[in-house]
């Protein structure tokens, strides 16, 4: 299975603006019970997208840094799941869904990311 | 279509219902403990326990529910971490459904607690998640250096307000009466810390913001004077609604819905209540765990009794 990055708000540059595909970032903390709950479901989603899209998740526990960066990007509950075309978000899922709705619902988002997409090499 | 027959199933994962798994565990019941989607209940939602008797530096909630569930996996309980989706009380067995999955069982302890009320307000609907919450513990992060209002005047209230304050810059509480119905512990660390301030006899009549929350519209219960308060965060702490909604037609409810019972006994043999559902005075961790614990011990010489 394709693997989560776990990201920093320090790193946001080099992980997320610069990337050429859609880059998922899930606003998590780990006191946070919906997280708990959507992690099975979030980590089931990398290995339907192979290197096609990268999937990352911040800790707004981590650091106040993390905190800070995800309150000025609108994030107001954990956990925020948000698709960002090099950098730009594109679309987000708020809180709970179930399994096949956030699987849906995410597809959505990411292939209205199409400019991301489209740059992307498809033989990858 | 799977089907077990077992001597006692514990519907919820909060304090009682483990506490109850502990005791049945440890008395050889066959127990299955179906303790929704992420167990631990209120207390789950807590950072941090100063109550609970042995812990002195304090706990957080989750991780008091991390060993609370260690405790009845180490007796022997079978545990699902899934919800009930239908029960059947009508004969002995008694039924229980997880999905597709039917399970039989001879007692039932119905521990499935509260959910938190909300105001109602069509705007609180839309704003929920952008500005809006009831959890301090899940949200609290996601207002640093920001000011919330919080709403309520109880014991949670409080100490959700306290909690929101490691992070938020200013907590506004409003509640729509004279005085706090709290510990006066909590009223005493309410009124010492600096970030927060109350406003008593306020009520909340909408919550403003297009995408975010931007403000709430507060009455002044004397005056019906209405102003508008600044803000980044709501958070609804007003109290709870039961979770009986599986029980409706099953066991007898009283009109706020909680579950009609003397002591742990509702009015169906062999079906117990413990936790939140059967204390609408308390409320507290360990008389949550204290129900639980009776509840167990009478399913247990009801099973003696009936059915060994």
């Amino acid at each position: 299975m394709s693997s989560i990055v776990e990201i920093q708000a320090a790193d946001w540059e080099k992980e997320v603006t610069q990337e050429k595909r859609p880059v998922v970032v899930e606003y998590w903390h780990h006191k946070c019970v919906i997280c708990k709950e959507m992690k099975p479901i979030f980590e089931a989603q990398p290995a339907k997208y192979g290197e096609t899209v990268k999937f990352t998740k911040m800790n707004l526990l981590e650091s106040k840094e993390n905190r800070v960066f995800a309150i000025r990007n609108g994030v107001r509950s954990t956990p925020t799941f948000i698709v960002y075309c090099m950098g730009r978000p594109t679309g987000q899922i708020i809180g709970h869904r179930e399994p096949e709705d956030f699987t849906k619902e995410l597809k959505m988002i990411i292939e209205n990311t199409d400019s991301c997409l489209m740059s992307t090499p498809i033989e990858e | 279509m799977k089907q077990h027959l077992y001597d006692l199933i514990i519907i919820g994962g909060g304090p009682a219902g483990l506490t109850a798994g502990i005791y049945a565990g440890r008395s050889k019941l066959k127990t299955l403990l179906v303790a929704g989607n992420v167990p631990g209940g209120q207390i789950y939602l807590t950072y941090q326990v100063d109550n609970y008797p042995g812990f002195p530096e304090s706990i957080t909630g989750p991780d008091l529910v991390d060993r609370m569930v260690s405790q009845v996996k180490r007796f022997g309980a079978d545990f699902q971490e899934q919800e009930a989706t239908k029960v059947d009380f009508s004969n002995q067995p008694y039924k229980v459904y997880i999905g597709d999955e039917v399970h039989e069982t001879r007692s039932v302890i119905v521990a499935t607690g509260s959910s938190n009320r909300l105001l109602g307000l069509e705007s609180e609907t839309r704003l929920m998640g952008r500005g809006v919450f009831v959890c301090a513990t899940c949200d609290a992060a996601l207002y640093e250096e920001l000011k919330v209002v919080a709403v309520g005047g109880g014991e949670s209230a409080l100490q959700e307000a306290l909690d929101i304050t490691k992070f938020a810059n200013e907590v506004v509480i409003v509640h729509r009466n004279s005085g706090f119905s709290a510990t006066k512990y909590l009223i005493d660390e309410v009124a010492k810390n600096p970030k927060i301030t109350s406003m008593m006899r306020h009520t909340v009549e909408e919550i403003l913001g297009q995408n975010y929350v931007e403000g709430v519209r507060v009455r002044d219960r004397d005056t019906g004077e209405e102003s508008v308060i600044k803000t980044d965060g709501v958070l609804i702490a007003i109290g709870w609604i039961p979770n009986t909604g599986l029980f409706r037609d099953q066991l007898e409810l009283t009109d706020q819905g909680y579950i009609v019972a003397d002591s742990v006994f509702t009015s169906k043999p062999g079906i117990f209540v413990a936790g939140d559902l059967n204390d609408t005075e308390y409320r507290q961790l360990v008389t949550a765990c204290s129900s639980g614990c009776k509840a167990a011990i009478e399913a247990e010489k009801y099973l003696i009794q009936t059915h060994r």
